[in-house]
């Protein structure tokens, strides 16, 4: 009697469990997710078209080949670490709330505001209260000049795809990426691997239009990269006749300052990592000055 | 236990094997079945040369045909070896990729067997009847047992393993069986052994009194284990003839590459992970997304109406059930990367005749006398499961549930829309029309290197043109292959850059993108 009335309630409950799930295959099947930006919210993107456009992760797909016009950048590429959160204003587009995770790394540093609200799509507006305007390499890598060296000889990196090709493999690479450190992950430039008897790298990076009170060279090497019998990462920096030299064995991010070094000229960096190509070598150049 | 066969699994053994067999060429190639299909002819070589000279126990002669893929042992490259050499060299069948895969099918079909036997031995036929429909449904395990890899088989030998230990209760035969059931396990890959775990539970629990107050000294040892002990290591060694010569140093290779695998990126809920791996309760969220619903609800009503039937039975649920939960838990403890139910396979034999046995005694626990009902309900509990399999065919690692809301609401979520590198069919399609009668240098992103080796299998199986050339260089090819794989941190980036390309060709699951062909020049 108790395992029939029990069978009984299984019974109607797989029922409208069965209906609901061929409903659902239907309706999702149909469902035209987010098919466009709403109007309203168009206008206010296009009204800021010189900001950059923090869209969730899984709109990216569907709305970066649709409107090519607008600066569009995936959350989940932008808010991997607080390093990255170089800009002083952004736009976010979502449609399911704020993720915790930009709510979280931008609770200190922004100010928020939502803008818009239609049709399930939000619109909020993030301004800064750093107290600096910080800009980094690894934000514009276009801009810089990579040369390789083999047995004295230079040759041009090419640039495709925001990815200078260093060597003959796909993995002989110079591209922004994250790296897992001890102190945490953090975006920077990759140049793993950069080894091979007599090989090193020149990396040009441009004299920025803005003057900045410090630079600082920010370098590590990756968890994945640990190797402790290895040879040091040998980075020599230039600028005109002033020149150092930063060897790098640590699995933490390190800010080394720059004193003396002008940012509106041009550095130098020659980077070695002498017949040991394992190195999974990041830095980064960190531009600082204080707010006006 | 009942003991004669019933010819009621023929027909489901005929539709299995059609959906398994039935345009197999179709199913993308996997990032790692290049390895094994590659491995499986070296082995099927050993055999068909080594009787020249009988030059099989030959140090030089061994390496040159197992060295290759040495970190996986040999029981599923065999299989697909046997297909290769039965299917391709005796029976002509092309192209020749196809039959390493047929190996592994046959392994489903045996598997299939298996499922429905030990149901309908322990429980009943009509739980056999829905185990075996619930088990063929399943759309990732079709998958997996569609493509020349290990992972299918390591849940195949885990079954298999654990039926040999319940028929040895009552069965000579079966005891030998258990040993080599456990040998072919240990000798498929690392984590099948695992299974081992839920069978010395249910032992102990179901003899705990003659162990621990009898002290019976049968019960302390018994023939099951003596016959693993004595047999499966053997076995092990036998069919894998790499571990012949040098045996120490290959063994200890063998067990450092995995406790010492690299890290695997995968997508999970917004977040890309590979160190720190992603939580432990990813393996069963992945579980709750890519089963199909009915197949859960049934499973977990069991505790609701399942009634032992006497004292002397050997708790056959509980041996299903603890079957299930550890071949979850060795991924629960490190947990999984890939497609999120790839190495957890095992757990999908034991899941469907849990979720048949639900459904079966709920039909006859609910004593519903009209049999058009009582079947009619049976058959509309399958519907969604099955119009779910058909609408993602052939793409079966794109499926999610209804609860998921499908690939789209996996999408939404922040889950992987596909297995990573997988070369579809259709961009063999796109290619053959495309590039009939120009060559056609052809790049892929973000993960280029992976598609070298697929291409040159199917052009070899002339499912692909030859004027297809893949190139690592973007800047010079003609076509550009974005494969939208959020794991790829660059990925994103990517899209963005190629936002003002022509899109030539996408390929859409439920209208998500898989990959799209641009056209550079």
């Amino acid at each position: 009697m108790k395992y029939r009335v029990i069978s009984r309630v299984i019974i109607a409950f797989s029922l409208i469990l069965s209906v609901w799930s061929i409903i659902t295959f239907f309706s999702y099947k149909r469902a035209n997710l987010y098919p466009a930006i709403p109007e309203e919210i168009l206008t206010v993107l296009k009204e800021n078209s010189n900001t950059e456009v923090v869209v969730y992760n899984q709109l990216l797909d569907k709305f970066i080949l649709k409107y090519p016009s607008l600066d569009l950048t995936a959350y989940n590429e932008k808010f991997r670490q607080t390093n990255k959160l170089d800009m002083h204003s952004f736009l976010f587009l979502t449609v399911s709330g704020l993720p915790d995770k930009v709510k979280e790394l931008t609770e200190n540093r922004y100010k928020m505001e939502k803008l818009k609200s239609v049709k399930g799509f939000e619109l909020y507006g993030f301004q800064d209260n750093y107290p600096f305007d910080e800009f980094l390499i690894s934000s514009s890598i276009a801009k810089l000049t990579v040369f390789m060296f083999s047995n004295n000889v230079k040759k041009q990196a090419s640039f495709f795809m925001q990815i200078f090709n260093t060597g003959p493999k796909e993995w002989h690479h110079i591209y922004v990426s994250k790296g897992s450190f001890d102190n945490g992950n953090m975006e920077m430039i990759n140049a793993h691997p950069i080894g091979g008897s007599g090989s090193y790298l020149e990396i040009i990076v441009p004299a920025q239009n803005m003057k900045y009170d410090k630079i600082y060279f920010r370098h590590a090497i990756a968890i994945s990269g640990k190797c402790p019998l290895c040879p040091p990462v040998v980075t020599e920096i230039e600028q005109e006749d002033k020149k150092l030299t930063i060897k790098t064995v640590a699995y933490h991010t390190e800010d080394y300052e720059l004193e003396g070094f002008d940012s509106d000229k041009p550095l130098k960096l020659k980077i070695s990592t002498e017949n040991d190509g394992k190195r999974h070598f990041f830095f980064d150049i960190v531009y600082r000055k204080e707010k006006q | 236990m009942k003991k004669k066969f019933n010819l009621i699994i023929i027909p489901i053994l005929f539709l299995y094997a059609f959906m398994l067999f039935y345009k197999a060429e179709t199913v993308s190639i996997t990032d790692d079945a290049r390895y094994y299909m590659e491995a499986a002819k070296n082995y099927s070589s050993y055999f068909t040369e080594g009787y020249k000279g009988f030059r099989y126990f030959d140090k030089n002669f061994i390496d040159r045909y197992w060295m290759f893929n040495n970190e996986h042992p040999s029981f599923a490259k065999l299989l697909m070896a046997g297909g290769y050499l039965f299917f391709h060299k005796l029976l002509g069948v092309n192209p020749e990729f196809v039959t390493f895969r047929y190996g592994i099918s046959i392994m489903a079909l045996i598997l299939l067997l298996f499922i429905f036997d030990f149901t309908r031995r322990v429980f009943s036929l009509k739980a056999a009847v829905f185990a075996s429909l619930f088990f063929i449904f399943l759309p990732r395990t079709f998958f997996h047992a569609r493509v020349a890899t290990l992972d299918f088989t390591v849940g195949a030998a885990s079954f298999i393993f654990v039926y040999s230990y319940y028929r040895a209760f009552t069965s000579k035969f079966w005891t030998v069986m258990t040993g080599i059931t456990f040998g072919l396990a240990l000798a498929t890959k690392l984590n099948a052994p695992f299974m081992v775990v839920p069978v010395v539970i249910h032992y102990l629990i179901i003899k705990r009194e003659d162990i621990f107050k009898k002290r019976s000294i049968k019960a302390l040892f018994p023939r099951q284990f003596i016959s693993m002990l004595i047999i499966s290591m053997p076995l092990f060694f036998m069919i894998w003839p790499w571990m012949w010569h040098d045996t120490v140093n290959r063994m200890s290779n063998y067990i450092s590459f995995h406790t010492k695998h690299y890290g695997i990126l995968m997508y999970y809920l917004g977040e890309i992970y590979r160190e720190p791996r992603p939580p432990f309760t990813a393996p069963l969220v992945m579980t709750l997304m890519t089963v199909p619903v009915m197949v859960l609800f049934f499973s977990a009503v069991l505790p609701f109406i399942y009634r032992k039937k006497d004292s002397s039975e050997n708790s056959p649920l509980m041996l299903v059930t603890l079957a299930a939960l550890f071949s979850v838990f060795p991924v629960i403890i490190s947990p999984v990367f890939y497609s999120g139910v790839k190495l957890f396979q095992p757990l999908f034999p034991f899941l469907a005749i849990m979720a048949g046995l639900g459904l079966a005694l709920t039909l006859e626990k609910a004593e519903i006398k009209k049999r058009e009902i009582k079947y009619g309900f049976a058959v509309l509990i399958f519907i969604p499961q099955i119009i779910g399999f058909i609408s993602v065919s052939p793409n079966h690692l794109s499926y999610y549930n209804e609860i998921s809301g499908g690939t789209k609401g996996a999408l939404i979520h922040g889950m992987e829309r596909h297995y990573y590198d997988l070369f579809y069919n259709d961009i063999s399609t796109y290619f053959n029309e495309k590039c009939s009668k120009q060559r056609c240098d052809v790049c892929v992103m973000p993960n280029g290197g992976e598609y070298i080796y697929p291409a040159s299998i199917l052009k070899k199986g002339k499912e692909l043109t030859n004027n297809f050339r893949y190139i690592s260089n973007c800047e010079t090819a003609d076509y550009l292959i974005l494969t939208h794989e959020y794991r790829w941190e660059s990925y994103p980036h990517l899209l963005k850059q190629l936002k003002n390309e022509k899109a030539v060709y996408t390929k859409k699951e439920e209208e998500v993108p898989l990959f799209t062909i641009f056209k550079l020049k």
